[in-house]
């Protein structure tokens, strides 16, 4: 299930509520254990098994890691965070990269082994790195064993964050897990950051999305120079505000329920260099990858030239966590090469620029990255950064381009706008005024509605013949 | 009052929004189920039955989610809704309709949409249709005819700088895949002159009963038959208040179209309509469609598989019309009728006969093939032939 569909706003949030606000508070925990596998349920529902067995596993290294902690069997310890590891990346390996694995093998030693096609499990890239980091957490005595399983299930597969992140920490949420407070004003917050969120994926990444589809299956007589830029702006901006609108959700859903998820975005695309991009961009992942990855492999501790390779090893483990393929890896390394690059000769220089020089200069860095994310093939990715210079004998512009260009100038401008900090500082000096409070409830309403408007809209459907 | 007032600005925001998630879901549980959509034209997805293994395996929540959407309360003012919210933000086309000036509503193809690999095998299997039933009845007797959507005609009418796909490419190709090019009638330049005239529906994708004619003009003239005049045909207006398909993708209040009704002044011979082999006459012109929504279902009543039109003036010496034609040909087929002892018309949609062994049975000695240029480039049909 996704929170952008009739199906969640007006049968599971609904019901979810009611069912979650009518228990006695110890109960919460299983109403939103149980109301979460039907979420995750919904449209494969094989793969609650997956959930449910990534749940115990986790549950149960965690109470063996608790006890040999408590008799100071460090060693051993290590073994079960191991096998935890083990485990979790197995399930993901097998599930995400399997058929990635599978083919480079055919193709490097020319056999010709299949595999069976499998559905990826949803969230599976999310939820496996949730369970791994409370195994860690555990045995660096960063967090307390979980004894409730019910509230270790409420963690692993609560619906807010189960899809699309952030990936919250145990250590984060563990107090929240047993006791938390669920106040009426805090429930405002987050049904108004909620509401952010759908409006940031129905209303604008969606529909900006649409010009990028369009682009993208362009025939190649139409393809332009105009039409790639503004296809790589749609893409980059679809990209960013479905994420971080899906984001929103999550953090609001989480508020509404009574829990604290950090933040995941902080306006990126305001950055002025590609390393303040990453500090800004999908934040909790990169935390997580600083944490369990970066820092245990030696950080920056252990010479520049280990260095060179901690970061590297990160940046390509980064580029395949967004997708099995040669084109992710490629991203990867890209932002892994222009990261040291900063770190090692240019920051400085950079730093003296003209900020609009170093905006400049991020944003074309990153956007020329996305056009390698959007792309399966390497080939294909390629091509197009190629063609956007007018290279290949691509016309500069067409008719079907000024038409695009031009009907999509109000949105590219919403974009624009909405992806910086703007509108948040002026909610934030009009947020006191009598008038803006009042009329702000009215606002969000019709905001609602119009977002219903868009999803109602997308399962229409005019049959154009005869009816059969 | 005041202390209201100070709730509503603390806590206004998740209340109002609790007010419309509850309301709407309840509204929807407590209304009745609709079971046809008019503004759709087709049925709308009921209630599905649960069982455990259609749960299982996914499919009753994708039923239960069409269900939720297509029985979801005022939902055809939300799409309106989104119309308009498409239009203020600049947009020019909604849901693939171009929202033009004076009312008009045309659809927006597109490269992607007419060049097809269906439409590359379409396009070779009429060419060898027509090339071989030319060799068979006579290179004069036997014509194709595709014929553009409004859009490619209607150009001063388009919004401002659009630029759809030229459909005239298509009988370019079409051209190039034949050896005796003229059995080809390109009515692109006909409809072009008289773009002034009400040629096309302004919310509809059928052109009218006078872009019909001037197709057939074309037509005749092509294959030496001299047309009648418009000043030939009774016309009457038999209602003022057709809504079409292309206002229905959008829900956009617009001006309805008006529907005419055409018939020679001059009473020789009688026409006889027969659906379907039935051994009945059937109505001509369905008065009944102009109650419903689908009205352009008035000339020959919607799409059948095979319509006979008899003509008992005798005038024509026995010859016999075949046409090959999708709903563009329902308004086009009483001229034609003018000419000819009998009018077959068959529509491949429904029509699952050998096709030439019917022609040959029915000793068809003229043919035409008809088709609107975006709905040919789609069809999946045309291998028929």
């Amino acid at each position: 299930m996704v929170f952008s569909s009739l199906l969640f706003l007006f049968r599971f949030l609904p019901a979810m509520i009611l069912a979650y606000y009518a228990v006695p508070k110890r109960f919460r925990n299983g109403v939103l254990f149980l109301g979460s596998l039907i979420f995750y349920g919904w449209g494969e529902p094989v793969y609650i098994t997956l959930l449910i067995f990534s749940t115990l596993v986790d549950f149960f290294h965690g109470k063996v890691l608790g006890k040999l902690l408590e008799q100071g069997k460090k060693e051993k310890a290590r073994w079960v965070v191991a096998s935890s590891a083990v485990i979790n990346l197995g399930l993901l390996g097998f599930f995400k990269y399997g058929n990635f694995l599978v083919e480079t093998a055919n193709h490097l030693t020319g056999s010709g082994i299949t595999i069976p096609e499998l559905a990826l499990p949803i969230g599976i890239s999310f939820y496996t790195f949730q369970t791994m980091s409370y195994t860690i957490d555990v045995y660096r005595g960063k967090a307390q064993v979980q004894n409730d399983i019910i509230a270790f299930g409420a963690y692993v597969s609560m619906f807010p964050q189960l899809v699309a992140g952030p990936i919250v920490r145990y250590s984060t949420i563990a107090e929240e897990l047993d006791q938390r407070k669920e106040t009426w004003s805090q429930f405002e917050e987050g049904v108004r950051i909620f509401l952010i969120g759908l409006a940031k994926k129905v209303l604008i990444a969606n529909r900006i999305g649409a010009v990028w589809s369009e682009i993208q299956g362009l025939p190649e007589a139409d393809r332009t120079v105009v039409l790639l830029w503004l296809g790589m702006f749609a893409f980059g901006m679809q990209i960013y505000f479905d994420f971080s609108g899906y984001s929103d959700m999550a953090v609001g859903l989480g508020r509404m329920f009574g829990f604290h998820f950090p933040e995941n975005f902080r306006y990126p695309y305001q950055a002025k260099s590609v390393t303040e991009f990453w500090h800004r961009w999908h934040i909790s992942l990169g935390t997580w990858f600083k944490e369990y990855v970066y820092i245990p492999l030696g950080g920056n501790r252990k010479g520049q030239a280990r260095q060179v390779i901690n970061i590297m090893t990160v940046w390509l483990l980064t580029g395949l966590w967004h997708g099995a393929g040669w084109n992710f890896l490629a991203w990867g390394g890209y932002f892994g090469i222009l990261l040291l690059l900063e770190k090692l000769i240019w920051k400085k220089r950079l730093e003296g620029l003209p900020a609009g020089v170093q905006s400049l200069y991020t944003l074309l860095a990153v956007f020329f990255g996305w056009i390698l994310f959007a792309h399966d093939s390497l080939a294909e990715g390629s091509r197009y950064l190629w063609q956007m210079w007018g290279l290949g004998g691509l016309p500069f512009t067409s008719g079907r381009s000024w038409y695009l260009l031009f009907t999509s100038l109000p949105l590219m401008l919403l974009t624009c706008v909405g992806s910086t900090e703007s509108v948040k500082r002026l909610w934030d000096r009009l947020a006191n005024r009598q008038w803006v409070r009042a009329a702000a409830p009215v606002v969000a309403g019709g905001m609602l509605i119009l977002c219903i408007a868009y999803l109602v809209d997308a399962g229409y459907n005019p049959f154009l013949y005869f009816r059969f | 009052m005041k202390r209201l007032f100070q709730l509503w600005k603390k806590y206004g925001i998740s209340c109002l929004v609790l007010v419309i998630l509850f309301g709407w879901a309840s509204a929807e549980i407590l209304l009745p189920d609709q079971a046809f959509s008019q503004t759709e034209n087709r049925y709308l997805q009921r209630l599905p039955e649960f069982s455990l293994k259609a749960l299982l395996d996914g499919s009753y929540g994708k039923k239960y989610e069409a269900y939720l959407s297509d029985q979801f309360p005022v939902r055809d003012q939300l799409v309106a809704l989104k119309t308009e919210a498409e239009l203020i933000q600049g947009k020019e086309d909604v849901n693939g309709v171009y929202i033009g000036k004076d009312g008009y509503l045309m659809e927006r193809f597109e490269r992607e949409d007419i060049e097809t690999e269906q439409m590359e095998q379409n396009l070779k299997d009429l060419a060898g249709f027509l090339e071989e039933e030319g060799e068979r009845l006579g290179k004069d007797r036997v014509r194709g005819m595709l014929v553009p959507s409004a859009s490619q005609i209607l150009k001063e009418k388009l919004p401002f700088l659009a630029a759809p796909y030229d459909q005239g490419l298509v009988m370019g190709k079409l051209r190039g895949l034949l050896e005796s090019p003229e059995q080809l009638v390109d009515p692109e330049t006909v409809l072009n002159e008289h773009r002034e005239e009400e040629i096309y529906y302004k919310t509809d994708h059928h052109w009218t009963m006078l872009g019909a004619y001037y197709g057939y003009r074309a037509w005749a003239e092509s294959i030496g038959l001299e047309p009648y005049e418009i000043c030939d045909f009774d016309r009457k207006t038999v209602t003022e208040e057709f809504f079409g398909t292309v206002q229905a993708k959008v829900n956009r209040k617009t001006e309805p179209d008006t529907m005419e009704r055409w018939s020679l002044k001059k009473e020789e011979g009688e026409l006889q309509v027969f659906y379907d082999e039935s051994e009945e006459a059937g109505e001509m012109y369905t008065q009944a469609a102009l109650e419903g929504r689908d009205k352009y279902r008035f000339y020959l009543d919607g799409n059948h598989a095979l319509t006979e039109i008899r003509n008992s003036s005798g005038e024509s010496q026995g010859r016999k019309l075949g046409v090959v034609k999708d709903s563009y040909g329902n308004s086009f087929a009483p001229f034609a009728a003018c000419h000819f002892d009998m009018v077959f018309l068959i529509d491949l949609r429904y029509f699952n006969g050998n096709i030439r062994e019917f022609l040959k049975e029915q000793g068809v000695t003229d043919l035409l093939v008809l088709y609107r240029i975006p709905g040919f480039a789609a069809e999946e049909t045309i291998w028929k032939l």
